[in-house]
């Protein structure tokens, strides 16, 4: 499996450098590409089987779409002919067809999935998640400015029990199209997920035992506590 | 003419403070919530001092302050500080309360005041501070500080033009903070046997503030603390109005204009000498002569809640505070441990949560930041075993194998007021945040005694 990592010096905001270490322990260095912002990304003419974003901020984003858009079409196409893509934490909103901020300035996304994100600086919205894929369990949290609107019903990453989905009126988080999932649970998803990840990338991964322990107990802990958003 | 409100929220307020005081708590934020519940603008009719200095930053901010108002007080000055570290709105204001009289006039001549960075615009614009120290600026808590760039438009936002900055030279991103505001610069220079530290995970800046080509680092302390310069534009890091110039075992000496000045100053962290260095230099722009400043700091030894190491029967015990949440401030602390020669085998105490001694189901701690702490320095021969203690243990322990280290070397606590744990290397070091410094002290203390009862 060869694997870029879109941008990683500036799109690691949350912890997102979890699932890049992840995926260099499964995959070995070798099989991993490192595209910086300055760079032209590698998928559009190499043979790329997965690449990975993770959150950035309002300024990055605007300088993503630039850099992307011009390869839109090109991105469909491979992700039609079955190319993973992992989006997390604001890496998301890019996908969408805006995003807003609270003076009603507008940045126009890629328009791959028909989302708007809105910005409302305060309060930060934080909250534990917890909920489910298919029937895998998925564990992590949210860290973000934002909330998304948009119809994701017949599309959505996981049906959320704790925490909340893409706004606070729906459990539905995410967007999926083909293999590309995009999400705006940050940090070390990947790590906190397994099942998910040996699912997701077909292998066998490292400390799968630990990992499973670890991702129990948090499940464990969401149920206990009162309230998921802190 | 007050409010009735403000009048209020006096009374509450400093009624809530006697009622604190007689109960022996801590009285240092919640007069000042209380105050701000029932006057929302209660900072608006709090009389500030004629003369006022704010410290802000991610690190470095408390010790600063402490040190500010320490040579000051002892120069005969009559001055308020939350040198506590409540340094939110209402540590802020509980301080003001205790610098003004009950209908608002202030009564002291100076407020040294730290304050922290998220709160700046709430703050800011009400004290209208003369002096902004500024110690530097990384990635934090996400949950408070969401990343750089929102905390540089915070402070860009809130800092009032007529302030006189105090900035570190080395730090790009607040180095080029309010670039209309009067400012100083102060700097450490590389030392001829420093190493740099340009491997860390995360580095806050990488391309150049002008023109976004890539940023040259000409010497990378550690994370995007440097000496940097643009190959595209002129960008460059500022030359340094003060600086501290060479580091001795127990000297510093501090270059300014073309002078040289010694300090005593024993072996310590490069994060005490940038927060010495910033302290001198807001004192010189005081006025203040650095023999004055250096014979204070001579005298008097600054007392620290984040360093502590005793030896006992040659073994060493050491607690580090490296706040939870923040990556930089624990890089930090494992590049300080992996560069000690002389400490031997070594076991490491992790209390990496918040709150890593008691069970707290209050919220769920996100512990993604662990992925962003160079957790991969304490892959060394010499540290031998590392525990992990809290609810978290087993995130913790996941992160060390990530970081290649041996699985027969972690150890798992459960969250715990003891330690039971054997002393069997040279050096025993516990790290703890800002939530754990007691306990982290009394765990100290344990295993100190535990070695002196050994045969
Ligand atoms: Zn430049």
């Amino acid at each position: 499996m060869k694997i870029e990592i879109l941008f990683g010096e500036v799109c690691s905001l949350y912890g997102d450098h979890g699932n890049i270490m992840f995926l260099e322990k499964t995959f070995g260095k070798n099989n991993i590409n490192k595209t910086s912002i300055l760079e032209t990304p590698k998928f559009i003419t190499e043979k790329i089987d997965l690449i990975y974003m993770g959150a950035m901020n309002e300024k990055t984003q605007a300088q993503v779409i630039d850099k992307l858009l011009p390869f839109k079409d090109i991105l469909l196409e491979k992700l039609d002919n079955g190319l993973k893509a992992l989006f997390t934490g604001t890496a998301m909103d890019i996908l969408g067809k805006t995003i807003v901020e609270e003076n009603g300035t507008t940045l126009e996304g890629l328009n791959i999935f028909d989302f708007e994100t809105r910005i409302k600086k305060r309060p930060r919205l934080n909250c534990a998640i917890y909920g489910l894929y298919k029937n895998i369990p998925i564990v992590g949290h949210k860290t973000q400015f934002t909330q998304t609107f948009g119809d994701n019903s017949e599309n959505y990453f996981i049906k959320v029990q704790k925490g909340m989905g893409i706004n606070k009126n729906t459990n539905l988080e995410g967007f999926i199209y083909k293999n590309l999932i995009a999400t705006n649970i940050t940090g070390p998803l990947l790590i906190m997920n397994p099942q998910f990840s040996e699912n997701y990338l077909g292998v066998e991964i490292p400390y799968k035992n630990l990992l499973l322990a670890a991702q129990n107990k948090r499940i464990k802990d969401t149920n206990l506590v009162k309230d998921v958003f802190y | 003419m007050k409010p009735i409100r403000f009048y209020l929220a006096m009374i509450l307020a400093r009624f809530s403070y006697i009622v604190l005081k007689i109960l022996g708590k801590n009285a240092t934020q919640f007069p000042g919530v209380i105050a701000m519940k029932v006057c929302p603008n209660i900072l608006r009719y709090l009389e500030v001092s004629d003369k006022v200095i704010a410290i802000t930053g991610t690190n470095g901010k408390t010790t600063t302050t402490n040190m500010i108002a320490s040579f000051l007080t002892a120069q005969g000055i009559d001055l308020v500080a939350n040198n506590l570290g409540s340094n939110i709105e209402g540590g802020i204001i509980s301080a003001l309360l205790n610098s003004t009289t009950f209908f608002g006039r202030n009564h002291k001549e100076m407020a040294v005041l730290e304050v922290d960075e998220r709160s700046s615009p709430y703050i800011f614009p009400y004290i209208n501070p003369d002096i902004i120290v500024i110690t530097n600026l990384f990635r934090d808590s996400y949950k408070r500080n969401a990343d750089v760039e929102f905390i540089l438009s915070i402070l860009e936002k809130s800092i009032p033009k007529s302030s006189l900055l105090i900035l570190n030279a080395e730090d790009p991103l607040s180095s080029n903070l309010c670039k209309d505001n009067p400012r100083k610069y102060f700097s450490i220079a590389p030392q001829e046997f420093e190493e740099e530290v340009s491997d860390n995970i995360i580095k806050d800046l990488v391309y150049c503030p002008s023109c976004g080509n890539k940023l040259i680092f000409d010497f990378n302390r550690y994370h995007h603390i440097g000496f940097v310069h643009c190959e595209r534009c002129d960008y460059a890091s500022p030359t340094a109005d003060y600086l501290i110039w060479k580091i001795h075992e127990d000297q510093i000496i501090i270059k300014e204009g073309n002078n040289y000045y010694p300090y005593q100053s024993e072996a310590s962290r490069i994060t005490d000498n940038y927060n010495k260095i910033a302290v001198i230099s807001v004192l010189r722009e005081m006025g203040y002569n650095h023999e004055d400043i250096a014979n204070y700091f001579n005298k008097i030894k600054v007392v620290s809640s984040r360093y502590s190491e005793t030896i006992v029967k040659n073994k060493r015990v050491i607690s580090m505070l490296a706040k939870a949440q923040n990556p930089v401030a624990n890089s930090l602390a494992f590049d300080f441990i992996r560069k000690q020669k002389s400490w031997g085998s070594i076991s490491l105490i992790l209390m990496n949560e918040t709150y890593t001694h008691k069970q707290n189901f209050n919220s769920i701690e996100n512990m993604a930041w662990i992925y962003d702490a160079d957790y991969e320095y304490l892959n060394i021969p010499s540290i031998k075993k590392i525990l992990c203690m809290g609810q978290h243990n087993l995130e913790c322990k996941i992160r060390l194998l990530f970081a290649g280290i041996d699985e027969d070397k972690i150890q798992l606590l459960e969250p715990s007021y003891s330690l039971d744990i054997t002393t069997d290397t040279d050096t025993t070091i516990i790290i703890h945040g800002a939530k754990n410094i007691a306990v982290a002290r009394q765990f100290k203390d344990m295993l100190v005694r535990r070695i002196k009862d050994e045969n």
